[in-house]
Parts: C-alpha cells; sequence; structure tokens
C-alpha cells in the first residue's frame, strides 16, 4: 500500500520532502520487530513495561514544571521529533503537550489494569501511587480535549472487557456497575446544565402555569 | 456542546475535513499519494495554510490513498482486532489485565483517530508497534513459546 502511495505520489509531483514526511511515518510501526525479539522473558517485559510508565512519570515532570513556568503567557511550543509545532493556549492557560502526553492514556490504562490486579498474591509490577498521579496531571494540563475521550473511552472499554471476560477480581466487579452508572449520570448532568435545556423548561412553565 | 461547535480548534478541524473531501474528489479510488498538500482557511492563524498534516487519520488514508487504502486500513483494523480477542482465550490470568488494558486502549485510539492523529503520526505507529509487541510477547508467554524467568 505504501509502496503504491509513493509512486502515486511521483506521478502527482508531490514534493519529495513531503513523500518522505509521510513515508517515514508508517516505518515507525517497525518497532514492533525488535521489540519482540528482545522481549523473550517475563523479567524483561516488565522491565521495558517499567521503562514505560518511567519514561511517562519523567514526562509527567517535565510537562508539569512547564506548566509552572508559562501558566500565565502565551506559549509556542516546539517538539521535532514528534510533530512540528504549536501555538498552545486553551482559554488563556497555555496548553503542555510533550512526547509524553500522547502516551499518557496507554500508560495510565496499562497502570489502572496493574493496580486492580494489586490484590492477587503476585503482582506485575510494584509501582508507587505518585506515578499514576503525576501522569494523569499531565494529561489534564495537555488540555487536549482528544487525549481525554481516549483515555476515557479506553478506560469504559477496559471496564466493559473486564466485566464480560470474568477475569476480574471482585473488587472491578463491584464498582462495574457503579461507574456505568456514574457515566451516564454525568451524561445527564452534563445535558441538564445546559442553558438551553433550562430556558426550554423556564418557557413551559410560564405557558402552562 | 455549542461551545464546542464554536471553538477555533472545532471549526479548523471542520475546515479541513471540508477541503480533504473536495481534494479527493480528484482522485477518489487511489487518492493522491503520498505527500499530498491541501490549503485551507486556518481560522486560528487567520490565514490560508498549505499543509500535508490532516487531523482525522481516516481522512488522511483517504487522502493518500484513496477509497482502496482505506478500506485496506479498515480491514486491516478487523483483521488485527478479531485477532486480539481470539488470542484472548490464550492469555494467562496474570496478564490478562494488561492484555485487555491495551486492547481497550486500541479501542479509544480507532474512535480517537477521527479528530486527532493517531495512524498517521510517528509517535502513533511507534505506540500501535509497541503494543503490538507487548501483546504478543504476552501470548507468546502464556502459550510457553517463550521461556518464563522469574526473579
Amino acid at each position: 500500500m505504501y509502496i503504491g502511495g509513493t509512486l502515486l505520489g511521483f506521478y502527482f509531483n508531490n514534493n519529495f520532502k513531503n513523500i518522505f514526511w509521510h513515508l517515514r511515518q508508517f516505518l515507525y510501526i517497525l518497532i514492533y520487530f525488535p521489540f519482540i525479539y528482545i522481549i523473550n522473558s517475563e523479567v524483561k517485559a516488565t522491565k521495558y513495561l517499567r521503562y514505560l510508565i518511567h519514561f511517562g512519570f519523567f514526562s509527567s515532570i517535565f510537562s508539569i514544571i512547564l506548566f509552572l513556568l508559562f501558566w500565565d503567557r502565551q506559549v509556542y511550543f516546539r517538539n521535532e521529533f514528534f510533530y512540528s509545532e504549536w501555538l498552545i493556549n486553551f482559554k488563556e492557560i497555555p496548553r503542555i503537550i510533550t512526547g509524553g502526553s500522547y502516551w499518557a492514556p496507554l500508560i495510565l490504562i496499562i497502570l489502572f489494569s496493574i493496580f486492580i490486579q494489586k490484590k492477587r498474591k503476585r503482582p506485575l509490577l510494584k509501582i508507587s501511587f505518585v506515578i499514576p498521579l503525576f501522569i494523569f496531571i499531565s494529561l489534564i494540563i495537555s488540555f487536549s480535549r482528544s487525549l481525554w475521550i481516549e483515555f476515557f473511552v479506553s478506560l469504559v472499554v477496559f471496564i466493559f472487557l473486564s466485566f464480560i471476560l470474568q477475569s476480574i477480581d471482585n473488587q472491578i466487579k463491584n464498582i462495574s456497575p457503579a461507574f456505568t452508572f456514574y457515566v451516564y449520570d454525568l451524561y445527564f448532568y452534563s445535558y441538564s446544565a445546559k442553558d438551553n435545556f433550562i430556558s426550554v423548561i423556564y418557557i413551559r412553565d410560564a405557558k402552562y402555569s | 456542546m455549542q461551545n464546542i461547535a464554536r471553538s477555533p480548534s472545532f471549526l479548523d478541524r471542520k475546515a479541513e475535513f471540508v477541503e480533504i473531501i473536495e481534494n479527493v474528489k480528484e482522485s477518489p479510488v487511489f487518492g493522491l499519494g503520498l505527500g499530498a498538500q491541501f490549503k485551507y482557511y486556518f481560522l486560528s492563524f487567520g490565514e490560508y495554510i498549505e499543509t500535508k498534516f490532516t487531523h482525522n487519520s481516516y481522512l488522511n488514508y483517504l487522502l493518500n490513498f484513496g477509497l482502496t487504502g482505506l478500506i485496506f486500513l479498515l480491514l486491516n483494523f478487523y483483521v488485527l482486532i478479531r485477532k486480539m480477542h481470539k488470542m484472548l482465550r490464550f492469555v494467562k490470568n496474570e496478564y490478562l489485565h494488561v492484555y485487555t488494558a491495551v486492547i481497550s486502549y486500541f479501542y479509544g485510539m480507532l474512535l480517537c483517530t477521527f479528530f486527532y492523529p493517531e495512524i498517521n503520526s510517528t509517535s502513533g505507529f511507534f505506540r500501535i508497534g509497541i503494543m503490538l509487541g507487548l501483546m504478543e510477547s504476552l501470548v507468546l508467554f502464556s502459550i510457553g513459546k517463550r521461556k518464563i524467568v522469574r526473579k
């Protein structure tokens, strides 16, 4: 597919730099091969999982420091490795999106799964609660609604799948219905909080009273 | 919801999506190839910009590879998700949480990619590569094709 796309790119006289820019993105998926080769034991699996989590942690510290430095300024942030550049603000608050912010939902959902497993005799990893807290803060201060949605959807799907698979401990089984109820409640609350809805009720009341 | 619909971020994405669809009409079956650019009014900067970057990854595939590429991509995802779910029954209980978490994240990623460049960015592909590697390893440990060395 990518070879065809490259040939088409040349056919439509697209800039060679741009063709390569698109092509190189796909090459990053090849990390799969060394990764599968390196992880050949459980010790190594937990080791690289720990690296991933610590990467998220240090990156979140970096994000928080940037946020504290620039909280009252216009931020023009450049990150050449992952993307090009942004002028970032969200209602006069700087949005700090670093390389680690993209990883935050994945790392948080893995951490959540590990914490649920905690009651087992031998947990996969022992992690301090400070790490997910910092990563969560970095996710919040990114002010990227897309990343929030990504995390929230992942969490809902995770709880749903865990519930379906019956692979879960009792404590998550108990919170599953409560969590589902909370999501519904959140939806109805946000709906009823809308100005329009309130004004419609007011007009109707006025009309029939 | 009204605030979101009026925000520059939303309006920029909307303008971008409309412009991509207009561009795709030129070659809908195979697309415009890699490196295709398009021009649209970027509200946040208040000027027209020419870019190769899209926020919606599916539209990015539509622009670069046309309907053929998009269908191929969706078929790939379908096969991948089916394989992931089939493998669930082989994963040992102690890895099942992490495995399920990664699958869940994959679903989140697929939804998020409607308005975020999750599968047309270096970071996104890097993440998918690592996720698949991790999942494959967990399956291989579980079925005993890899040694399990414990501390």
